[in-house]
């Protein structure tokens, strides 16, 4: 199967790949004509035409479209807005026809562009129901069949015979999204409709997705600008830039790319906002005549793992005589704060007027993330030679963005384990596994120290399994004196008794399992005692204080032996 | 579990594209004709309350106060039928030159063939036209109109008289979607039709006229819609005084006698054709 575009993972396989084809676009091109000047009247358009004017520019929202969609795949379609999506989606659904390339689809394609497409507000919820059943080709037998179960999905039993424009607009989400479900399609085409609705619509939406993406005879195609829904449940993913195929496969890596598009973005808005005007030049932000161009770029991918370094280049122009140097910072878009700064005089140029310089910058240490680097070109301070001014930075579109993504990272610190790990000093502490990833040396368990400590002194061997074994103890006696506990409560219980225990003010306690209603609010295990008699009937340890007898033996020795030792020294 | 989950909700849709299209334009028009009297207190009656009543302000005006009449007796049957049969021309081409635009959030969003929402108006005349004949029927019963054979050939010419209706509303609509004007132009348009034809008044009164009034009488008849309501009225109600285009010319003119059905099938073809060529732009254009 021809795909164009890069693909995201181009040695993953997908599921459903080898389902039979349920749609398959090759090649599409769409062009709309905009009119620059609106000619509703025939009068405009006469004259529009007397004058030449053509009235409107051509253009190009999808420019050579090639993927196919396979049976039971959950497809999901992203990209910024006004890239093709809804056009596409449009062309798939026969609403709009392509100027070049070809669609089939195998099987019953039902769009939702819209919920409640036809909805009249005029008609009660019944009519329609019918009326939209009828769109999609249903007779009135067929929606006979299915109304009542429509109606339970949508939970509206009761308005049902109510004019639709008395309904609040999350029930008229619910009913349209109702009747889309239960429509029965082979494809289900939905266009941002998981936007709208309350929580326990989205809840509702989010049910019968996960339900969906299992059934293999159900396709789902999904535009969506919620990267959580894509990467919950599409099973394969495509990410439209500008009219073409940016990147399809992985959903994982079309979302990520998806971030890194809106990143730039939000960068290059930044840097038209603050453009400023200088000498009739309008300089980007950061730049002036005395530095006219500075700009960091990427040479290695924007998107690298924890083992690559990344390798940036600094373009940059300068043409006075004093020395000049660049520092450069790297910023943490996720966090926030300035990860890591080279200082303002630790690279100094040697090449002047226009140039190129690379730097790489290793990556292992930190955990996943977002990044910008931002470069800015100093030289000494007239004043004091020891510091230095600031006569350009490279920001905006001028700054260079990349982003982490490791298998092995976390999400939410910045060090990864490889940096640094925080080491248990105490012997109370166990320290199990960090992440999954096992460092080097830094790896330390419970069990290591158990081997280190059993090749030490016998006597604190000895030691620590007579009171492991104290502690053992202590938890089957702890255990056994609440059930008793609670069987008395249990007893006084059935035999009617009332108890009346002071509670203590702003402390809320709640005994399970023990239904004690009436006059007796809550109390607790600890507001239960025990009489002596009921005490002696538990299966005491004895072993217990002859554990302690042994313990107190070993402590002893071991002060002994201490004493002695420092008596050598 | 999950397979009989499934059978239980497998009903599948009607997969024949034909009982889909007839599916979906019995709701739009079950849907117009519920909505066309929405909060009105007659309702429905007001279909038929519409004709009776220009009916009766044009039979005053036209029968007995400038006495317009072709002497019959069964004229005011006449006319009504005429009425009726204008009615319906009318309610075609106004509501069916707009409806793709009116539709058109629905056209936008679901695929379904556009012509159907064009025929589904029509077709709400047509039943409202249905009724109206149900209420000529009841007059003419009541003048004691004798039927003739002729009554057999009546629904072949409601079927012409539809054909150039819809042909031209599909036209209209076509140009509707692009130039609004063409409604107001309709408008107009429809009036000059209107007094063309001898609806209001009988077409022997023309006649009568002395001089170049007289003979452009006759053309009256080669404008489709009046050839096909004379029809109507010839073969319903009377044979013998009404005026169509058989009986008016002789027949050494038969290349005009063909006029009114070459021009229906022109416009029908026409509008499908013109329709069909824009129908896939409806949805960008709107």
């Amino acid at each position: 199967m021809e795909e164009e575009g890069k693909k995201a993972a181009p040695n993953e396989v997908f599921p459903f790949m080898d389902a039979p084809t349920v749609l398959r676009c090759k090649n599409v091109y769409k062009d709309f004509k905009l009119p620059t000047e609106q000619a509703t009247g025939l009068k405009q358009a006469v004259i529009n035409w007397t004058k030449g004017v053509r009235g409107y520019k051509t253009q190009h929202v999808l420019k050579g479209i090639t993927f196919s969609v396979h049976k039971g795949e959950f497809f999901g379609i992203v990209g910024r807005n006004g890239g093709g999506k809804s056009t596409l989606l449009k062309i798939i659904s026969q609403i709009y026809y392509p100027n070049k390339g070809s669609v089939s689809v195998k099987g019953r394609l039902v769009p939702f562009i819209e919920l409640g497409v036809g909805f009249n507000p005029e008609l009660t919820g019944r009519e329609n129901v019918y009326l939209n059943g009828a769109m999609l080709g249903f007779s009135k037998a067929e929606m006979d069949a299915m109304y009542e179960s429509i109606v339970s999905f949508a939970e509206l039993e009761d308005f049902m015979d109510q004019k639709l424009k008395n309904y609040s607009s999350g029930m008229q989400v619910r009913l349209a999204f109702s009747v889309a479900v239960k429509a029965q399609a082979d494809v289900l085409v939905l266009d941002e409709v998981l936007a709208v609705g309350d929580e326990s619509f989205q809840r509702k939406c989010d049910d019968y997705f996960t339900q969906i993406k299992k059934d293999p005879e159900k396709t789902v195609i999904l535009v969506t600008h919620d990267m959580n829904a894509v990467k919950r449940y599409c099973s394969r993913a495509m990410l439209i830039k500008d009219g073409q195929i940016a990147s399809i496969g992985d959903k994982n890596a079309v979302a990520e790319q998806y971030t890194l598009l809106n990143l730039e973005a939000d960068r290059q808005m930044a840097a038209a906002r603050n453009a400023k005007r200088e000498n009739g030049k309008v300089w980007p932000e950061g730049l002036s005549e005395r530095c006219p161009v500075l700009r960091t770029f990427a040479v290695s991918k924007p998107l690298i793992g924890s083992d690559e370094k990344f390798v940036f280049g600094v373009e940059y122009e300068f043409n006075e005589d004093s020395d000049f140097y660049l520092a450069i910072a790297i910023n943490d878009v996720r966090r926030g704060g300035i990860t890591y700064d080279s200082g303002a005089k630790t690279f100094r140029m040697t090449k002047r007027g226009r140039n190129t310089v690379y730097f790489s910058f290793p990556v292992n240490l930190f955990n996943n993330g977002e990044f910008t680097i931002y470069t800015s070109l100093r030289v000494p301070s007239v004043k004091d030679d020891g510091f230095t001014e600031m006569v350009g930075v490279a920001t905006g579109d001028n700054a260079c963005s990349f982003i982490i993504r490791d298998p092995r990272n976390a999400d939410y610190a910045l060090l990864s384990d490889r940096a640094a790990v925080i080491t248990a000093k105490s012997d109370d502490v166990e320290t199990l596994q960090w992440n999954g990833w096992r460092p080097g040396t830094a790896q330390v368990t419970a069990e290591a120290r158990r081997r280190e400590e059993r090749t030490k002194d016998p006597l604190e061997r000895r030691r620590t399994q007579l009171l492991e074994r104290i502690e053992e103890i202590e938890g089957i006696r702890l255990r056994i004196l609440n059930e008793a506990k609670l069987e008395k409560l249990r007893k006084e219980k059935a035999e009617g008794v009332e108890r009346v225990v002071p509670i203590a003010p702003g402390v809320l306690r709640r005994l399970s399992g023990v239904d004690l209603s009436g006059k007796v609010a809550q109390i607790t295990l600890d507001d239960v005692t025990l009489s002596e008699e009921e005490l002696s009937e538990l299966t005491g340890s004895s072993e217990e204080a002859h554990l302690i007898d042994q313990l107190n033996t070993v402590n002893d020795q071991i002060i002994a032996k201490a004493e002695q030792e420092k008596g050598k020294k | 579990m999950k397979r009989a989950h499934a059978a239980a909700n497998a009903i599948k849709p009607s997969t024949s594209k034909i009982r889909r299209n007839w599916i979906i334009l019995k709701a739009l028009v079950h849907t117009d004709f519920k909505l066309r009297y929405q909060g009105s207190f007659l309702g429905v009656i007001w279909s038929v309350l519409e004709p009776l009543m220009m009916f009766a302000v044009m039979y005053v005006v036209f029968a007995k106060f400038l006495r317009m009449s072709d002497g019959t007796r069964t004229y005011p049957v006449v006319l009504l039928l005429g009425i009726s049969s204008w009615q319906f021309v009318t309610d075609s081409t106004n509501v069916g030159l707009r409806s793709i635009v009116d539709r058109g959030d629905m056209l936008r969003k679901v695929h379904f063939p556009n012509y159907i929402v064009v025929v589904a108006a029509t077709m709400g005349a047509l039943i409202t036209y249905g009724i109206n004949l149900g209420v000529v029927l009841i007059f003419a019963f009541g003048y004691r109109v004798h039927f003739t054979w002729r009554v057999v050939l009546v629904p072949l010419n409601i079927i012409e008289l539809y054909c150039v209706t819809l042909g031209l509303t599909l036209i209209m609509a076509t140009m509707y979607a692009y130039y609004r004007d063409i409604a107001h132009i309709w408008d107009v348009l429809q009036q000059v039709i209107m007094y063309g034809m001898p609806i209001v008044y009988p077409l022997s009164y023309v006649l009568r006229r002395r001089g170049i009034v007289g003979k452009l009488g006759k053309l009256e008849l080669l404008n489709p819609f009046a050839q096909f309501i004379q029809d109507i009225r010839h073969n319903l109600i009377a044979p013998a005084t009404q005026q169509t285009i058989w009986n008016l010319y002789p027949n050494s003119l038969w290349y005009l006698k063909a006029v009114p059905i070459v021009l229906m099938l022109l416009l029908f073809f026409l509008g499908i054709f013109i329709f069909s060529k824009n129908s896939k732009r409806f949805a960008e254009v709107m």
